[in-house]
């Protein structure tokens, strides 16, 4: 179990305390029930939410993380980012309600390509081990496997006081090596469109490019929209074509970012990576490893850190928010979506991502 | 603070990370494949010839990533300009807490805020001047001010390591 872990906590596992049911042998226990025998511990706490079996993490300062088991999509995540009592706000934005239509929130796309040209994604999931320090660190590992068993993957989840860290392992058992596009997209939250942008991209190279498809994106829907209307700057007669608000996705056409904040007012479907003809070269400028969001309605900004991962993808609606409900959101988080991993026979690869934040 | 229960194991102390055993990839998995090229480039000298000549430097962040890896920013730039204007062009942080508008003195050399540790590369730097002397007095020998430090010049070729801000480092460079 430890030994999985990304971030291992190097505890001596807790014998649980199993509470005995005075139960007949006829009763049938609900599956969460029996995965809170298994797996609950202080902080964890497995249930169902209308028919899903959910898991609910939650530390000592009270931030908690809710992670629907089957699908792998984290719906909810509220961490303490106000010193008063009650000073938690929702990070995630995620549109229907504990039943299997559950979009946005923030979830894991792995898919892959064996050598036979087979298409599989990651999308069964179910809990492996759960693990906690019962005061500031508590993790649930969850383990899906593609259709041929040539593949383990281990996708973690783990909640800190400020901070929580998703993380996969695929480890390739099989004897043919193994193409592996991933992501670990997230919606966030900001409470106001005008304000919203991100920070830290300066000088990195960028492309537009759609997001990876998922089955809880929201933004995949929102090509169909008609274009925003030009904002009142373009008629004062700027020439740059960037005024122009749907941004045709033209894989070739590197920019490299000038602007200290990258602006998320307007629709946009971006890829943040260093680009793959210039990875073939012997040294090539790096892309950062950590970013900011800024939302000037609320105050709070949130940094994303990418480990293992290639490419930053920032994408945001537009007005096409306002068909989903009132507040605006973005989806971004660390992908390899531009070039895909490859895995040999025997070999692990691992990646992960941090959301942190030091609003308090 | 909280980072601290992310560390995988015993805190590093490594000499020269450039110089890593191969076979120590499997625990630092998310260090680039090209830092091992960049090992590699000492030993191949025929494709260097095609490329204008350039430096290539790492610029490693005081604080480990949440997995206990460095945070290593690559780029690459032409000798013959000081460090500090290198690293403004390239966006790499290198003030820190100090990059407020009349924190530091802008590369007048003697405000002593644009420290940096020079891990590798030494031989490709100008010497200290006498105003880095003065103010890294009570200093390591390895540490220079970036805005006094030129690098190279327009036809060097060569490998910089640079710890930036050293004063909050994490890992103990040998």
């Amino acid at each position: 179990m430890a030994s999985h872990s990304l971030f291992s906590l190097h505890l001596p596992k807790p014998s649980p305390l199993h509470l005995l049911r005075a139960s007949s042998a006829t009763t049938v226990q609900s599956p969460s029930q029996s995965l809170e025998e298994k797996f609950g511990r202080k902080g964890i706490k497995f249930s169902e939410s209308g028919d899903v079996p959910t898991v609910e993490l939650s530390v000592r300062n009270r931030s908690s993380l809710r992670l629907q088991i089957a699908d792998g999509i984290v719906t909810s995540y509220r961490p303490k980012v106000y010193w008063k009592d009650d000073g938690f706000e929702e990070v995630l934005y995620t549109i229907g309600d504990g039943d299997s239509s559950v979009k946005g929130g923030l979830g894991l796309v792995l898919k892959g390509v064996s050598p036979d040209g087979s298409a599989w994604s990651a999308s069964k999931w179910s809990v492996k081990d759960a693990d906690s320090d019962s005061i500031d660190a508590v993790q649930v590992e969850l383990s899906c496997a593609n259709v041929d068993e040539s593949l383990d993957i281990t996708y973690v989840v783990s909640l800190y006081p400020l901070s929580m860290a998703t993380a996969v392992i695929v480890q390739n058992n099989g004897t043919e090596s193994v193409k592996l596009t991933s992501g670990m997209l997230g919606h966030i939250r900001f409470k106001s469109q005008e304000g919203s942008a991100i920070q830290g991209l300066r000088g990195c190279s960028y492309c537009s490019h759609p997001p990876l498809d998922s089955s809880f994106g929201l933004l995949s829907s929102c090509d169909e929209m008609e274009p925003d209307p030009p904002s009142w700057l373009s008629f004062l007669g700027s020439s740059s074509q960037e005024n122009v608000s749907t941004e045709i996705y033209e894989p070739e056409a590197w920019k490299v970012e000038d602007n200290l904040y990258t602006i998320l007012k307007q629709k946009l479907s971006r890829v943040y990576a260093a680009p793959p003809s210039e990875r073939m070269k012997r040294i090539y400028n790096t892309s950062p490893s950590k970013y900011q969001t800024i939302d000037q309605g609320s105050g709070l900004g949130f940094r994303v850190i990418r480990m293992g991962y290639e490419d930053i993808y920032i994408g945001s609606p537009g007005s096409c928010s306002q068909k989903y409900g009132k507040d605006y959101f973005i989806c971004t988080g660390s992908a390899s979506m531009l070039v895909p991993e490859v895995l040999e026979p025997g070999g692990q690869w691992r990646a992960a991502q941090v959301i942190e934040h030091d609003n308090l | 603070m909280n980072t601290c229960i992310l560390q995988l194991n015993s805190p590093l102390s490594q000499s020269c990370f450039l110089r890593l055993p191969l076979q120590k990839k499997q625990n630092n998995l998310l260090l680039f494949p090209r830092l091992r090229r960049l090992c590699a480039a000492d030993t191949v000298v025929a494709g260097e010839q095609e490329e204008p000549p350039s430096i290539d430097f790492a610029f490693v962040s005081p604080r480990l990533l949440p997995d206990g890896t460095p945070d290593i920013q690559i780029r690459s730039a032409t000798g013959g300009k000081r460090l500090r204007d290198i690293m403004l062009d390239a966006y790499i942080d290198l003030y820190g807490p100090y990059d407020a508008p009349l924190s530091n003195c802008a590369g007048f050399g003697t405000c002593g805020t644009c420290l940096v540790e020079v891990v590798e590369g030494t031989d490709l730097l100008s010497p200290r001047t006498d105003k880095e002397k003065e103010i890294l007095k009570k200093k390591p020998k390895t540490w220079r001010l970036a805005c006094q430090t030129t690098v190279g010049d327009k036809d060097s070729r060569g490998e910089v390591v640079i710890q930036r801000l050293p004063e909050w480092k994490v890992i103990e460079w040998e």
